[in-house]
């Protein structure tokens, strides 16, 4: 089997989602800070309840990526499509109130509580007479309850553990009642228990809410866990997308990661699991490396 | 919950920590003591009773004059200078999301200052003094559209506008001091009692002038209240939640001037006030700022009040300018406040 014959096909799949109805899609997408260039005419659909990661060396444009689908940037050709519409010709609240975006490492103000902070996630749905409703309340409480932070209501952010923190963030995120919720780099500084706490969380949401969710993460095989659908950028343009398990493997992870690695199944979920090479101990006899 | 006091109604609705009701409350019998006092003690003495029967119209003359044409308008002034002060810093302190903010540290203050000084070096004796206002006025807005201008780069960060601010605050604070020392001694005092900050022979007519102006920054303020608390939580997120952060930046800086200015321009250069009143506020109510507006105002109001209390009484006959005394109750409070915040 030729693999950019492979890598094409998927492409040319990803293509075909085009006008039906995906809450989002970027039509010939560019992206790029003043002169330079980091998202090249782009084509994509994200399709709806589903979760969909995106994987990419660092600097490859994922994160410009995701904050383009957020309408935080303004694309310098090409539409990004919400629900079909222009995503620049609505105004932010129309999009908050559709769309929820958590970005990379959010910093809360000094002394704010969690209630405060995910009481804020209800401003787009707020106008000024009717600044707090038994609706806000009653999903306030819900996105306190579905993120197991009840207990920690009245607590200062300062005062929490990194994964109760990047909790805090997500229930604000869930309490803006939205379709769809965008992530960049969830877990990032977070250790290996609220990584996987964080993700559960969020497969969960996709699970019971039919949440359609679109996160970039960093590492491989949690996202090979997690993701239904995977999508490969490099150098600003998708390499490859699909099912982790139909596109993860040594020749993709050799040309979005310049690195050599061994692809097994996971033996818990029996999702794609990338080992890389490179130095270090082995404990392991050279005879059984190649089995 | 039994922490909020919520008012749920079809066209009406918010809720609001008890806690912060009750800060509140205390604060203005505080404000209330101090006005009181004020009419209260002087060089003068006048008991209580005689300065309510007083303010309810019936009273000698001499005492009359004495609360409603000296004492009163100069208390009201304090009060309006403070709060004014203590809104325009917090403004500040929240758009920039740094605590260290205030219209005397970006450049606003500076621009004022620069302005009525240059006025009564050149123009004071041809123009007369009413016109000093309007000139502060000018020059607070004139930095603050500089400060503004230099530190867009397709859009403006909190970063660059505190940095271009503190520039153009010192570049202010040079054309001030060499205004001062090109001009004559008597002007040169004139000016430095302007730039300490003294409400001292304020009257009705300036309590008037500078009324209208906090009538129109305060609701504006209030209205972006909740716009501003989203965007505390940072660019990214706050344009996710549907803020369109750069006009508010806008807005909010103008709005940071119209506060400080007028109140600069009636009563000089109070320092201090908008740095340390939005703090102590912080520590009284919730954190948020539909709340700490208020909070912060009162604080600003009893503390310019206050100062100029001290410094009317402490050195009788010498009136000591109540921006001297605002430092010298503010800080020593400023910092017990952030030594007791350490543990």
């Amino acid at each position: 089997m030729s693999l950019s014959e492979n890598h094409l096909l998927d492409r040319n799949l990803g293509n075909s989602h085009l006008g039906q109805s995906n809450p989002l899609e970027s039509v010939a997408l560019s992206l790029g800070y003043e002169k330079k260039t980091i998202i090249k005419s782009m084509d994509l659909a994200i399709e709806p309840n589903q979760i969909t990661v995106l994987v990419g060396g660092n600097g490859c444009g994922k994160s410009t990526l995701l904050k383009s689908f957020a309408r935080l940037l303004k694309p310098s050709a090409g539409q990004i499509l919400l629900n079909g519409a222009d995503i620049h010709s609505l105004s932010g609240k129309e999009v908050a109130r559709k769309l929820a975006i958590l970005p990379q490492g959010p910093v809360a103000p000094e002394g704010l509580t969690v209630e405060q902070l995910v009481r804020q996630g209800r401003y787009p749905h707020q106008n000024w007479l009717q600044s707090w409703t038994e609706d806000d309340e009653r999903l306030v409480r819900k996105a306190l309850q579905d993120t197991n932070m009840t207990e920690f209501t009245h607590r200062s952010i300062d005062a929490l553990s990194g994964g109760q923190r990047q909790r805090a963030w997500i229930a604000m995120a869930l309490a803006q009642d939205t379709d769809i919720l965008l992530l960049d780099e969830p877990t990032t500084y977070l250790d290996l228990t609220h990584q996987i706490e964080i993700l559960d969380l969020l497969f969960e949401l996709n699970m019971t809410h039919q949440t359609t969710i679109l996160m970039v993460l960093h590492d491989l095989n949690l996202a090979a866990r997690y993701a239904h659908k995977m999508i490969a950028i490099k150098d600003g343009a998708v390499f490859c997308q699909g099912a982790p398990e139909a596109i993860l493997d040594h020749d993709m992870v050799k040309s979005v990661f310049d690195m050599e690695c061994h692809i097994s199944a996971d033996p818990l979920f029996g999702t794609p699991m990338c080992i890389p090479y490179g130095k270090g101990r082995k404990v392991k006899s050279q005879a059984a490396e190649h089995v | 919950m039994s922490k909020f006091f919520s008012v749920r109604h079809r066209l009406v609705s918010f809720s609001t920590p008890i806690r912060s009701v009750w800060a509140m409350l205390a604060l203005l019998a505080v404000l209330l003591t101090i006005i009181l006092l004020s009419l209260c003690l002087g060089e003068e003495f006048i008991a209580l009773p005689q300065v309510l029967q007083t303010l309810l119209g019936h009273a000698d003359q001499a005492s009359q004059f004495v609360v409603e044409t000296l004492r009163l308008p100069r208390i009201l002034m304090a009060a309006m200078v403070g709060a004014a002060l203590a809104s325009s810093g917090l403004v500040l302190q929240s758009m920039i999301r740094n605590p260290l903010a205030s219209p005397d540290i970006i450049g606003i203050t500076g621009g004022a200052s620069a302005a009525a000084v240059c006025f009564l070096s050149f123009f004071a004796t041809a123009m007369g003094m009413v016109w000093l206002p309007l000139f502060a006025i000018v020059g607070a807005l004139l930095a603050a559209l500089l400060i503004y201008v230099l530190a867009w780069n397709s859009g403006v960060t909190p970063m660059r506008l505190v940095l271009v601010g503190i520039g153009i605050s010192s570049a202010m604070g040079a054309v001030t001091t060499f205004v001062i020392a090109a001009s004559p001694l008597s002007t040169s005092i004139t000016a430095y009692i302007w730039l300490t900050g003294s409400v001292y022979g304020a009257s009705w007519v300036e309590v008037k002038a500078l009324l209208p102006w906090l009538l129109i920054s305060w609701p504006l303020a209030f209205y972006l209240a909740r716009r501003v608390n989203t965007q505390e939580l940072g660019d990214q997120l706050a344009t996710g939640l549907g803020i369109s952060v750069q006009r508010l930046r806008l807005a909010l800086l103008f709005l940071s001037v119209i506060m400080a200015a007028p109140a600069i321009a009636y009563a000089g250069a109070v320092g201090f006030v908008g740095l340390i009143a939005p703090h102590i506020a912080r520590r009284l109510v919730a954190r948020s700022f539909a709340l700490l507006l208020p909070t912060s105002a009162l604080v600003g109001a009893c503390l310019v009040m206050l100062a100029d209390l001290f410094g009317r009484l402490l050195f009788q006959p010498l009136d000591i300018p109540a921006g001297v005394f605002v430092s010298a109750i503010g800080a020593p409070f400023f910092i017990y406040l952030l030594y007791r915040q350490r543990f």
